[in-house]
């Protein structure tokens, strides 16, 4: 069964994408800051990670760099959810190494379908 | 080449050209007197000389015919008295004939006399014999035949005489008459010469005074009509008239020096425009007045109180002689500020007035001549004060130099206060700067703090209405979609506010491809027929594809949904909304037309401002936020296209855009 990630500051959030991952079966582990993000990802080595851009300590950005830097984890895919569509955000998440972005507010129906369409291809 | 003559006066030529014609006159009277008179004297010394012969001539007839008168009436009477006659004539005889040849002593005459007192004598000798007869004796008629022979042959020879007095009188008289005529020709070739020496000598001295004067007239023309570069050259001409055109070329020399101070005002003028700040204007008026008035020193002094010019600024002339320093440290508040009136002395302490006594050694320690200072600024805000400097032996200053001056104060005052106002708006362009990131800033974060919150609102919205939490009665659905529509709309507001933020701040994202204007108003039709269904209004679209233009989809789309959705929400229930869109002369013109509610005439000039509502609009409680039309006319004026609106209240409202059409790449 594959592993999700979500890094979000906001509780609400993290909850409301746990709850659907849940729901459609999805094993899903959150954190609430940049700093343990990176840390669960080297632990837990999920299939993917949500990363929020604005967080504190790290960003969303750094962590994704992090990833990407790091051999035994830059597999992992990631989906940045950005608070600002703005075109710097995108192309910062992009020039990271992000698989998707997510502007917020999003909806939760077409996030879960993000990241189980990036899952599937990834297993495929 | 003949050297000109050396000058004279206009007066001395006059004269002499008088005296000229003075001097022919009386010499042509002299001569024709000294001439005539000698030769006419001659001529009538000879005339009374023939007149004198002829009178001597007839006295020694008048005895011969008296005797031979006396001695014939003795013949025939035998009277003694007779006789007694005869001798007592014949005795006037040698004194006649004495006269006679008095008379004619030297003469042609001479020889004809002495035949004629030949004759006489021979007829004396034969009259005597018959005088001699006794009376009552009758002589023989021979004796007395000859006697009258003789006496005719002696009166004949005197007769001769007076016709050779006659002829040589008639000669004279000849004489005379040509002499007369030719005194009258001489006198009249005088006169003629005299004339047309006269002539000469006035055509001469009018050349002389005429020739210069109407080039000098000419180069005076030349220099009123704005040729001042005339001069006029008049060798040899009179004094008076070559002092006119000595003054005459001075006043080209001088308007040439003018114009060229003129020009040299006008680059210096736009030299000290120029710079945006108050220390290069500064500088670039002293250093080119310097050079524009051929100056020792310039400076300019800050006036007390203002603070356009920090401080003195000085500029003197690689040679100049004496020191700027303790003038640039002295102030000028004596020349009232609120003067119009420039400072301008030959010398630094010329007359008792002002400067006072501080300016004036200031004055001596930079061994000041010719001295101009002019304030600054105008009547309530002086500046300061602008001192041209000459030292002493280099020309005064003319009124035409002040002038200059004067205008150069202005046109630094100008400059200094245009760099003070500039200064000013820089300061308020970065002020302004910052309160527009601190906007975008504000904007931005409150966005992103408003978008956290509004995902957990919609999110799970979204699970209750999927009912992913358990299933819903109608009541409930209903309610949860009241909370979806006001979500929605606070999602809007939210967006809007970011597009106009950026939009402002210029960082709106924007495409130049190639796109089909068509296929995006096709493409906008299944987004809003749901939407028209449920109100009641009918949608139509007719559009005249390809039409092609360049610019950002997304963008362009948002005008479209902008239109669409404002021309459905302000339609009634059975209303119709049209979309046409065909290309026209170098322009797709896009048309969107409703038959709404209108928008209020007074209302429509102020339609594509910021959060502006048309008062129908929010009298009738219809949501929006009053961006979507401004944002509308910024995307399509940054596509380089017009938005024309036309309403009229209660009938309807028709948005027309223009956009280029794009040229096949």
């Amino acid at each position: 069964m594959a592993l999700v990630l979500v890094a979000d500051d906001d509780a609400d959030i993290r909850d409301l994408v746990l709850f659907k991952l849940e729901q459609l079966g999805v094993e899903a582990i959150s954190v609430e800051d940049g700093t343990a993000a990176i840390e669960a990802v080297r632990e837990r080595r999920p299939d993917l990670a949500v990363l929020d851009i604005s967080m504190p300590g790290l960003s969303g950005i750094d962590v994704c760099r992090m990833i990407r830097a790091e051999p035994e984890i830059a597999q992992t895919l990631v989906i940045m959810l950005t608070a600002r569509a703005q075109e710097a955000d995108v192309e910062g998440g992009f020039a990271v190494g992000a698989d998707d972005y997510v502007t917020k507010p999003f909806s939760p129906r077409e996030l879960t379908s993000r990241i189980q369409t990036l899952l599937n291809r990834a297993r495929a | 080449v003949t050297s000109p003559a050396p000058p004279v006066d206009v007066g001395h030529l006059l004269r002499r050209a008088f005296a000229a014609l003075i001097a022919i006159i009386v010499l042509s009277g002299v001569a024709g007197v000294v001439t005539i008179v000698p030769l006419a004297n001659e001529i009538n010394r000879q005339l009374s000389g023939v007149l004198r012969i002829r009178a001597a001539n007839g006295q020694v007839r008048s005895p011969l015919g008296d005797a031979q008168l006396a001695l014939d009436g003795y013949l025939a009477t035998g009277q003694a008295a007779d006789l007694q006659a005869y001798h007592t004539a014949v005795q006037r005889y040698p004194d006649a004939i004495a006269a006679l040849r008095r008379t004619t002593v030297g003469t042609d005459e001479a020889a004809q006399v002495e035949e004629l007192n030949q004759r006489v004598t021979a007829w004396q000798a034969a009259a005597d014999r018959l005088a001699a007869t006794p009376p009552g004796t009758t002589p023989s008629p021979a004796d007395v035949d000859q006697v009258h022979e003789l006496i005719q042959a002696a009166l004949s020879s005197s007769l001769a005489i007076d016709t050779t007095l006659t002829t040589r009188a008639a000669t004279l008289h000849q004489s005379l008459g040509r002499l007369t005529v030719l005194l009258v020709i001489a006198l009249a070739g005088l006169t003629v010469t005299g004339i047309a020496v006269a002539t000469m000598i006035g055509i001469a001295t009018t050349r002389r005074i005429t020739t210069p004067l109407g080039k000098v007239v000419g180069a005076l023309d030349e220099l009123s009509a704005g040729r001042i570069e005339a001069r006029v050259s008049v060798p040899g001409a009179p004094k008076e008239i070559a002092a006119v055109a000595a003054a005459v070329n001075a006043t080209g020399v001088q308007a040439c020096r003018e114009r060229e101070l003129g020009f040299a005002s006008r680059r210096l003028s736009t030299a000290v425009r120029d710079p945006l700040s108050a220390e290069q204007a500064t500088a670039t008026a002293v250093r080119g007045l310097g050079g524009l008035f051929a100056a020792d020193h310039v400076l300019v002094r800050p006036f007390a109180g203002q603070d356009v010019i920090p401080e003195p600024v000085t500029w003197s002339a690689p040679s100049a002689p004496g020191d700027l320093g303790p003038l640039a440290q002295t102030p000028v508040d004596w020349l009232p500020p609120d003067t119009d009136e420039p400072f301008v002395a030959a010398g630094p302490t010329d007359g008792g007035g002002p400067p006072p006594m501080p300016e004036r050694a200031a004055l001596d320690s930079a061994q000041a001549g010719s001295v101009m200072t002019l304030a600054v600024g105008e009547k309530n805000e002086c500046l300061g004060h602008v001192t041209i400097i000459r030292t002493p032996g280099h020309a005064d200053w003319t009124m035409f130099e002040v002038q200059v001056a004067e205008i150069q104060a202005a046109d630094l005052r100008q400059a200094l206060m245009r760099a003070k106002m500039f200064e000013r708006e820089k300061r308020v362009v970065a002020q302004l700067r910052e309160v527009d990131k601190a906007k975008t800033d504000f904007l931005s974060t409150v966005s992103h703090e408003l978008r956290t919150p509004l995902t957990s609102i919609c999110g799970y919205l979204e699970l209750l209405v999927d009912e992913d939490a358990g299933p819903l009665n109608s009541q409930q659905t209903q309610m949860l979609q009241v909370i979806d529509r006001n979500a929605a709309r606070l999602r809007g507001l939210i967006e809007d506010l970011l597009i106009m933020s950026r939009m402002e701040s210029g960082r709106l994202p924007h495409g130049k491809e190639l796109l089909d204007a068509a296929e995006l108003i096709t493409a906008t039709e299944s987004t809003f027929s749901p939407q028209a269904s449920t109100a009641g209004v009918t949608l139509a679209f007719d559009v005249q594809g390809p039409l092609p233009v360049r610019g950002d989809a997304e963008q362009l789309d948002r005008v479209l949904m902008n239109l669409l959705s404002n021309a459905v929400k302000f339609t009634p229930r059975g209303g119709r909304v049209t979309v046409n869109a065909t290309s026209e002369s170098g322009h797709v013109v896009i048309a969107v037309r409703d038959t709404g509610i209108g928008i209020p005439a007074d209302d429509v000039p102020k339609l594509f401002g910021r959060f502006f509502r048309a008062h129908n609009a929010t009298d009738r409680a219809i949501p929006g936020t009053g961006l979507g039309l401004s944002i509308v006319a910024a995307i399509v004026k940054s596509h380089g296209g017009t938005i024309a609106v036309d309403s009229s209240e209660g009938a309807g409202t028709t948005f027309t855009i223009h956009l280029p059409v794009a040229e096949a790449a």
